[in-house]
């Protein structure tokens, strides 16, 4: 039995598999986003030091919780595959619809791209005879294959391999806080605690995002869980706490394990802080874990992007080709197939920093729109029943507010290094939005909230 | 009145025990969570405290915002406990 206590003609109509729990809502979530531990965030040292970093973690600690609520909440109650994109095509409208499906496909199609070469990079540092190419080439095809396959099948991968990643920050961590980790010199932090000043601190939240970028991704299996009402808000807010652990160990082991200024662009910081801790079994399991995140990382983008894209079809916002479901899997295979050309071509593009900044300033645009969409959401359906809302978030709407806030201002902070790219994104979203907006208006007027969702008529707002 | 149907013909012992189940993954969490960000958290602020003159100026930011972490995931997980045990029986969570 599924969540639906009444005839959901979404549930006739479709034939996405519903098997999925909540470790399986964790493993996408975390899956996605763990990578981000284990490079990326080091970034933030760069700009702000130590403090900078600090701060980071905890500002964007703070905006990614509140969007994860803003998620559960509008995931366990539309149970649709296309997340984000579903919930502003339900209530802000087609154009808002589309620019936020866009920003999750470019989002997550770039995070693929940089996770494959990643993995291949590491393959080649560890056998120098093989090349990037053929392998990233392998890692894209691979994975593609195991989410044409099923998606029990891709997300148990990706909770093995999470799980086995996490556990390696947890050992050293714990190993490093015991003393037996190597010495953690606190010479390090005194001296990078803070090279640019205050605007340096500011400046270094625009790389906070790497830490939780993509968590908000969880909840698009709704459609394919088993009860989303219990495993949308559960997975993710245990996947929330797990990223906000490992970010917070992470900082802690390396800025004492590395000197700032080489932590700043170490290209694998927790893979360097385990080489300096001297330790060969922390070597070991941080260079399993960096591969393993990184596999599970493109394995879930793979997933959450062919959802949205799948979702876009089914709302001929694209070709309805995409929308087939394959009839043996029960996955939206064209659609999984379809991100392999656009991963390639991503991942050869050969400007794989300004790729992975347009998929952060994408995820952005997603933290402005998910929590705009709650806010609608609340007042076109201000009642709280199992029909409607069966997981009501805490001090909504006011955490909505302040998520988008916070993610103005760390939008506002990648004018520093990122102009250009910033303003290029925007532009990009903004004629997305009015060109889509305009081509299907009629979309809006001809919603049916009975036929599609079996929920009485909004409130006029 | 269908609710109280539902839970008459379900096993309200297992449902009990899955229940603490889940309550008890969220609890370690936040357990270690609280734990873990307490401890990092002071253990930077106290490491670069005497060399950063500026950190006095900023501190007060750095301590809401770890009261916004701390606060907000407290309140999420509270939330998520109440709303399954609220649906358990209506939904069959545990079938």
């Amino acid at each position: 039995m599924t969540d639906e206590i009444t005839n959901d003609p979404l549930e006739e109509s479709t034939s996405l598999v519903k098997t999925l729990r909540p470790y399986h809502v964790w493993a996408l979530g975390v899956g996605i986003v763990l990578v981000g531990e284990y490079m990326g965030w080091n970034f933030t040292v760069a700009k702000g030091g130590i403090l900078g970093s600090l701060l980071a973690l905890l500002v964007a600690g703070t905006m990614y919780l509140m969007v994860s609520l803003c998620a559960s909440e509008l995931g366990a109650s539309t149970k649709l595959a296309g997340g984000p994109y579903d919930w502003a095509r339900l209530f802000v409208g087609p154009g808002a619809a589309a620019l936020v499906g866009l920003a999750v496909y470019m989002e997550y199609i770039a995070l693929e791209a940089a996770d494959s070469i990643v993995v291949a990079s590491i393959a080649e540092s560890i056998l120098p005879e093989i090349q990037v190419f053929p392998i990233t080439l392998l890692v894209i095809t691979f994975l593609t294959f195991m989410n044409y396959r099923g998606v029990v099948a891709a997300l148990n991968l990706n909770f093995a391999l999470s799980f086995t990643a996490f556990i390696a920050i947890l050992v050293f961590f714990a190993m490093s806080i015991t003393g037996v980790g190597g010495v953690w010199n606190p010479g390090n932090l005194i001296s990078g605690a803070i090279p640019n000043g205050l605007i340096g601190i500011f400046a270094a939240l625009q790389f906070g995002p790497w830490f939780y970028l993509g968590i908000e991704g969880a909840a698009m299996s709704a459609e394919e869980c088993k009860h989303p009402s219990r495993a949308v808000p559960l997975g993710q807010q245990a996947g929330m706490i797990t990223l906000l652990l490992a970010a917070g160990m992470t900082l802690y082991v390396c800025s004492g394990l590395i000197p700032t200024d080489q932590l700043g662009v170490s290209v694998y910081p927790l893979y360097e802080a385990a080489t300096n801790s001297g330790v060969q079994l922390l070597v070991v399991l941080l260079a399993i874990g960096t591969l393993f995140t990184c596999l599970a990382s493109a394995n879930g983008t793979i997933c959450d992007s062919s959802r949205s894209w799948y979702a876009l079809s089914r709302d001929q916002f694209l070709t309805p080709w995409f929308s087939a479901v394959h009839p043996k899997y029960n996955t939206p295979y064209r659609a999984v197939i379809f991100t392999m050309p656009i991963a390639i071509a991503f991942a050869f593009s050969g400007f794989l920093d300004q790729v992975i900044t347009f998929s952060i300033v994408s995820g952005l645009v997603c933290y402005v729109m998910i929590p705009f969409s709650l806010i609608r959401f609340r007042k076109m359906f201000p009642q709280h029943n199992n029909k409607v809302r069966p997981f009501v978030g805490p001090l909504q709407p006011w955490l909505a507010y302040f998520t988008i806030f916070l993610a103005l201002v760390i939008m506002s902070t990648l004018q520093w290094g990122y102009r250009y790219n910033l303003i290029f994104a925007l532009l990009f979203y903004a004629i997305a939005y009015f060109y889509f907006n305009r081509r299907y208006r009629s979309l809006e007027v001809s919603h049916d909230w009975g036929e599609e969702m079996g929920w009485p008529e909004p409130v006029r707002t | 009145m269908e609710d109280k149907q539902k839970k008459e013909n379900v096993d309200s012992v297992r449902y009990m025990s899955k229940l603490r189940q889940d309550a008890l993954v969220v609890v370690v969490l936040m357990g270690i969570l609280f734990f873990s960000e307490s401890f990092i958290f002071y253990t930077i602020i106290t490491t670069v405290w005497d060399s950063t003159p500026e950190l006095s100026s900023i501190f007060p930011v750095y301590a809401l915002f770890l009261l916004l972490v701390l606060g907000i995931g407290t309140a999420a997980c509270l939330r998520v406990y109440s709303s399954i045990k609220e649906h358990m029986y209506t939904f069959r969570y545990y079938d």
